[in-house]
């Protein structure tokens, strides 16, 4: 008897040894891991009681920082659907190509998601499955959108007719998330139920917890740390505590009051909290782990967030969305790190458990020991590859000479320190930013800017360069006159708010280098200056 | 370390953002007190730590933003008040 063990398995284990254990502190609730299992297996069941005809086993959750965000992934995963996770923070129209392109037909919706669903429902033709537990009247939203399936609160099936999760496969998809892609087009990266398990595996065997640790959940489930704080902790019983949107900029007391014990964040939120005077000696005295992530982590924000944090271990988590959130990982030891950084930037450190990883050259070579390469890593974390696109797939995931299984290729170039063994990250060898732990295409930017634009010769650079990455983007474009405030307009309904140049800058002509080819290196200079 | 205003951390805040007021067609004098800088997309997460620092070198002090609700850090009324506060509180 049994079922094949998929991404839910622990936190139904957790469900049956802990059922009155604290799972989630939310909206000023605390739902006990029985009643949080109630609640998704409630809403799993209305799901594939109404669902109309899916061409995919994919569910969309417009829900970030709510009961319903994350009883509606344990219920998407319980049906053996992957989640595809819809930021309502994010532009209406990307919204709306995540939905087209994944072709999900439910969607949960939460109060949040609930301001924007009209704009994203406006022009869809085919019908869909919306469920709304947060909303008990829905006859509003029914008489308006009347081809759409449409349920409310009062609709929720009854829990006791399940009869267990359904069966999934190792490799079914257990979330599409979306990420940056250089052509304009966000790439949809395919992640497994095998590699989370791997994940939740490698996190527990590297940064133990257990039922009492208090989880911090950082980060908007469209970003792929959300994952390191959900799963990890369901698995062991312990209690993820999600701020409301507005406490993010400011989380200390949130963190201090609920007394977190585990948390992400990325060094440049740390950054932030320190120039705001947040990160005092002893001010997070209950964390048990810190992991700063996303982004290179400058030593003086490790060592200040170490004092901050005097009983938890600081650790550097290196990682990218294609090989399931965590590769590496560096343990920051106050006496013994400053001296093994570069360039005051702490290194990324040791692959995580299971993993596999090559410093190669630009044919796939490994490099000679201690030279700089680009790092190709491959393991149980290698996810599936990208939605609906093969051949960026091909591109990405290949096989090295001389190897049998399948790497990554990062595209981050890295060194590799004889006497350590600790990788350091270098820079990208492509056009990638890293802005407050997220990672930009800044050909994306560019493909937003000619489109609302209409000119051919625009640049986006990272600006300003700091030691976490860059602070936000610049662009150039090659023109005597433009609206900005049009622009402006126009590219907010195509980037994230984030990505936006904070700048946008004219130049009679672009300089080019003996290629003919823009220089893009040749305008950091007019902004070196401009900043003095 | 003289006296410092809401009034003059209001201005200072005004005329920083004088480009992007204009641009938006609003006259700085009819800024409301809770405008949210970040919300109305004026500034972006590293626009906080770029704001702070420029409020610190404009009156010469750092300030410490703990007690400032999170809500209020980009909000020019309460944002200009705890400046203000923090400033005499620190003089006393």
């Amino acid at each position: 008897m049994g079922i094949k063990r998929a991404l839910y398995s622990g936190f139904l284990e957790s469900c049956e040894k802990f059922p009155g254990r604290p799972a989630l502190d939310v909206e000023n609730q605390v739902l006990s891991y029985g009643e949080l299992k109630d609640r998704a297996v409630s809403l799993s069941l209305t799901l594939e009681k109404n669902a109309l005809e899916e061409p995919y086993p994919l569910t969309a959750l417009l829900a970030n920082r709510s009961v319903t965000a994350h009883s509606g992934i344990l219920a998407i995963l319980f049906r053996g659907h992957g989640y595809v996770p819809l930021n309502a923070a994010f532009p209406v129209k990307r919204l709306k190509w995540i939905l087209e392109n994944t072709e999900c037909a439910s969607i949960i919706v939460d109060s949040e998601g609930e301001k924007v669903i009209d704009a994203i429902l406006e022009g869809m033709d085919r019908s869909l499955l919306l469920v709304f537990p947060d909303r008990n009247d829905v006859s509003e939203l029914s008489a308006k959108w009347k081809h759409h399936r449409i349920l409310g609160a009062r609709d929720l099936e009854s829990v006791d007719q399940w009869q267990g999760p359904r069966a999934v496969e190792p490799d079914s998809i257990a979330y599409i998330l979306y990420t940056s892609g250089s052509t304009g087009v966000p790439k949809g990266v395919m992640v497994s139920h095998r590699n989370v398990m791997a994940l939740v595996s490698a996190m527990h065997k590297t940064w133990p917890i257990t039922e009492t640790d208090i989880i911090f959940r950082f980060s908007d489930l469209s970003w792929d740390a959300s994952v390191a704080d959900l799963f990890p902790a369901w698995a062991k019983g312990s209690l993820i505590c999600c701020p409301p949107q507005k406490m993010l900029l400011d989380p200390s007391k949130f963190i201090s009051d609920k007394k977190i014990t585990f948390l992400q964040m990325t060094p440049s939120h740390a950054m932030l909290l320190n120039s705001m005077k947040c990160l005092k000696p002893n001010t997070f005295a209950d964390l048990r782990w810190g992991i700063l992530c996303g982004e290179s982590l400058p030593m003086d924000i490790a060592a200040t967030f170490s004092e901050s944090a005097p009983n938890a271990t600081v650790v550097n988590g290196y990682g990218i969305t294609e090989m399931t959130v965590y590769s590496t990982s560096y343990f920051w030891d106050p006496v013994r790190s400053p001296g093994e950084c570069r360039n005051g930037i702490v290194p990324i450190g040791q692959v995580l458990p299971g993993y596999k990883f090559l410093v190669t050259d630009e044919k796939l070579r490994e490099v000679r020991k201690g030279e700089e390469g680009e790092l190709l890593l491959g393991g149980p974390q290698a996810s599936l590859g990208y939605w609906k696109d093969n051949a960026k797939t091909k591109e990405s995931f290949i096989i090295p000479p001389g190897e049998k299984n399948i790497f990554y290729r990062s595209g981050d170039i890295v060194q590799k320190h004889q006497e350590s063994g600790n990788l350091f990250f270098k820079c990208r060898k492509d056009q990638q930013v890293q802005i407050f732990g997220v990672r930009v295409e800044l050909g994306e930017i560019e493909a937003a800017l000619r489109e609302v634009t209409g000119l051919t010769n625009v640049v986006a650079l990272g600006w300003p360069q700091t030691q976490t990455g860059a602070g936000g983007i610049v662009a150039f474009l090659e023109t005597n006159q433009i609206d900005l405030t049009s622009i402006r307009s126009r590219l907010s309904d195509l980037l994230p708010r984030q990505i936006i140049p904070r700048d946008i800058r004219t130049i009679p002509q672009m300089p080019l280098n003996v290629n003919g080819k823009i220089d893009r290196q040749a305008l950091m200079p007019i902004l070196e200056r401009a900043s003095k | 370390m003289s006296d410092v205003s809401t009034e003059q951390v209001r201005s200072f805040l005004l005329d920083r953002f004088n480009e992007t007021f204009t641009s938006m067609g609003i006259s700085p004098g009819e800024v409301p007190d809770d405008f949210d800088l970040l919300a109305e997309g004026f500034i972006d997460s590293f626009g906080i730590v770029e704001l702070i620092s420029d409020v610190e070198e404009r009156f010469g002090f750092e300030i410490d933003f703990e007690d400032l609700d999170p809500e209020d850090l980009t909000v020019i009324g309460p944002f200009s008040r705890f400046v203000a506060e923090f400033a005499f509180g620190r003089k006393r």
